[in-house]
């Protein structure tokens, strides 16, 4: 399997991130923090839209041949 | 996808209630959810790392990071073991701690995880009641392993 340099600093980024929110999801909850995080809803919705874009924006070939992808049903359904 | 729509679930849950019991229901789900896409994550980036950096190194690099990870969940436990305790014989209460702001009380936590499973347990910080204890036998028997472990990846990393 071959990534892309840039695909690997997204993929790298979105798994520190994913770390992160672990990290303050847990001091939150175990710690009863009231100020400082108000943003993380935000940043985790931020976050999961862009790993959603990602993960559709895949190309798969089968036998050789190009297979009806998600990216490709996504540009269907905007109307591309 | 699943996965972030239950993220987004557990967190309106957190956001969308007062009971206490459902919240922190809603955070343990999202803490398991999380933990399962960073895994996910870390299966895709596999191939690319195993091709790119030496395995000693990427050993040594994730070895570390459960270090560090294990000594986040030890001080989590140990805390909310003292927190939750009825009775006034905690080791919050005993290190003057329990009106502390939540980054002193997280601080001492870490420090004191981290001396019990490097072993060397300076006494400043100990058990008060016998479920600190308990979780104090569990924390030596666990982190005494994942010591010695990381001392033996980095014995093998050297030579």
């Amino acid at each position: 399997m071959k990534l892309s340099k840039l695909y690997f600093l997204i993929e790298l980024s979105l798994l520190l991130i994913n770390v992160l929110m672990i990290w303050f999801v847990s001091v939150q909850s175990a710690f009863n923090v009231e100020e400082g995080f108000s943003a993380l809803p935000s940043v985790w919705q931020t976050v999961a839209v862009l790993d959603i874009f990602i993960t559709l924006n895949t190309a798969r070939v089968l036998e050789g041949r190009e297979i009806k992808n998600r990216w490709r049903i996504f540009k269907m359904y905007l109307g591309g | 996808m699943p996965i972030d729509l239950l993220c987004v679930i557990s967190i309106i849950l957190q956001n969308g209630t007062d009971s206490q019991q459902v919240s922190e229901v809603a955070y343990l789900v999202l803490v398991a959810v999380l933990l399962v896409k960073a895994m996910w994550k870390y299966r895709n980036l596999q191939p690319f790392i195993d091709h790119n950096f030496a395995k000693e190194h990427v050993t040594l690099v994730t070895s570390f990071g459960f270090l560090i990870a294990m000594g986040h969940v030890f001080a989590v436990a140990f805390y909310l073991v003292g927190s939750r305790s009825d009775n006034h014989d905690n080791w919050l209460r005993f290190s003057r701690l329990d009106n502390a702001e939540w980054s002193t009380r997280y601080i001492f936590s870490l420090y004191w995880a981290f001396t019990t499973m490097v072993t060397v347990g300076y006494g400043d910080i100990t058990p008060q009641n016998k479920y600190e204890v308990c979780v104090v036998i569990v924390v030596e028997i666990l982190g005494t392993s994942i010591f010695g472990y990381m001392i033996n990846i980095i014995g093998m990393t050297l030579s």
